[in-house]
């Protein structure tokens, strides 16, 4: 974690307005700019990043690239359409999404051998970070949704699994994945307008 | 919105669409309003989510990982300067020629006065010339860039459009193609459309595409190289494997800076 980040209150909600100054700069070719960016956001991105990747040095590569996008295309940020911390959540999880389809999601993932124990612990876990959560307004329309429909959304987007990935983690037919997946975010649609 | 809209934006962004899926919807979010609106939606309400993620310390070397790539993508924008300063010695040789001429003549004319107003003069005139050629060259210098690179992301096809509206793709390392095929570059700028050829490549040497054959150069827009039977696509569409991609952006970096 970088020194600003650790102990910093403000990391969980990302002074957003600070941020969107850095990437103006970094559009106006501001190298100095990219360092501040690097050093208050790249902890939290590369906690993403790991996440996402279940793989260090493949993490690691991810948020590589990541800054490198945003050198290259901050000119295209607009913070009258989305604030820069979404911009680079956007940017991170894009990167991680090219490498986890050209490595083959499915043959990346967990251990063939993991307990169906340790697979509804793991599942279990993710619904306490939802308890985390400081968006009341997520929070509460996520855990309104059906269990199934809930977690299916949560290891997609947490956790970069894909619909048979999250299949076997749940243990459940791939079609009752995308059912609940589409379900989900119907009701969570409305739920959230 | 439309309840297929919000679906397939949720599921792009939950990146749960297989490439073809992602490919597809990213297409149609050129011309279609609603569907951009509903990715930022998604992108905006799920983001909350990522800060429950714990963050996790990056290694020392990370960030000089990244400045290096970042300055390889400023000497490749200042690839265009250096031959410019190699042209402007090449010049400063021919001047040199001239200058000694002018030695030559003024020494002829058998004074020394003359000799050193004769030298001035060249001087003065060689300065301003590289000065002013300089400054037009910096004005020709393109400001939007894509760097193409292959799967292990190596960059290896610089294009830069020019103020005349034409690009110039310079290759950045080993292009050659094998058994004689041909390497042929396209860009997408309208979905509907589809790819456009904008001709083969050069291995070895800058390739200049002409403003006609350009559909325009707007940020973001996709370039791809692929692999060609001799002389290029039968069909008017990529039939081989594509060898690197890239995006156009506006290079921030001003010419002066590389």
């Amino acid at each position: 974690m970088s020194p600003r980040c650790q102990g910093d209150p403000s990391v969980k909600q990302k002074p957003d307005s600070r941020i969107d100054g850095y990437i103006e700069r970094i559009a106006g070719g501001d190298r100095r700019a990219l360092r501040s960016l690097y050093n208050e956001t790249s902890a939290p991105l590369l906690g993403l990043a790991v996440r996402l990747m279940a793989d260090r040095a493949e993490a690691e590569n991810v948020l590589q690239d990541a800054f490198v996008t945003v050198w290259q295309g901050a000119q295209a940020f607009d913070a009258r359409r989305e604030t820069g911390w979404i911009w680079l959540i956007t940017i991170l999880r894009h990167t991680a999404y090219k490498r986890l389809r050209s490595r083959g999601r499915e043959a990346s993932f967990a251990d063939p051998e993991t307990s169906p124990e340790t697979r509804n612990e793991e599942t279990a876990a993710i619904d306490a970070l939802v308890s985390r959560m400081d968006d009341d307004r997520l929070k509460h329309c996520l855990e309104a949704l059906e269990s199934e429909e809930r977690r299916s959304i949560l290891l997609a987007y947490l956790d970069g699994l894909s619909q048979s990935q999250i299949a076997d983690r749940l243990m459940a037919p791939l079609a009752s994945i995308r059912d609940w997946v589409r379900h989900g975010l119907e009701s969570l649609r409305k739920c959230l307008s | 919105m439309s309840d297929d809209n919000t679906t397939r934006a949720g599921l792009y962004v939950l990146g749960l669409m297989n490439q073809s899926e992602t490919d597809r919807l990213e297409a149609d979010l050129a011309g279609d309003a609603e569907l951009r609106e509903e990715v930022v939606f998604w992108q905006s309400r799920f983001a909350p989510l990522a800060a429950t993620i714990e963050p996790v310390a990056p290694p020392a070397d990370l960030w000089t990982r990244i400045e290096q790539r970042v300055e390889g993508l400023q000497l490749a924008r200042g690839s265009e300067r250096q031959s410019a300063v190699a042209q402007m010695q090449d010049d400063m040789r021919s001047l040199e020629r001239s200058r000694r001429w002018a030695r030559g003549l003024a020494v002829g004319f058998g004074g020394l006065f003359a000799a050193a107003t004769a030298a001035a003069v060249v001087f003065f005139l060689e300065t301003t010339n590289l000065e002013v050629e300089l400054a037009q060259r910096d004005a020709q210098i393109a400001t939007y860039v894509a760097v193409l690179s292959d799967e292990s992301n190596a960059p290896l096809l610089l294009l830069e459009a020019r103020q005349d509206g034409s690009l110039r793709a310079t290759p950045l390392g080993d292009l050659a193609a094998p058994d004689e095929q041909t390497l042929e570059l396209w860009t997408l700028l309208d979905p509907a459309q589809g790819p456009i050829s904008l001709g083969p490549l050069q291995a070895e040497a800058a390739t200049f595409i002409p403003a006609a054959q350009l559909p325009g150069t707007e940020p973001n827009q996709l370039f791809e190289v692929s692999l060609e039977p001799p002389g290029g696509s039968p069909t008017g569409r990529p039939t081989g494997p594509v060898l690197m991609i890239g995006r156009g952006f506006v290079d921030p970096t001003p010419a002066g800076d590389s």
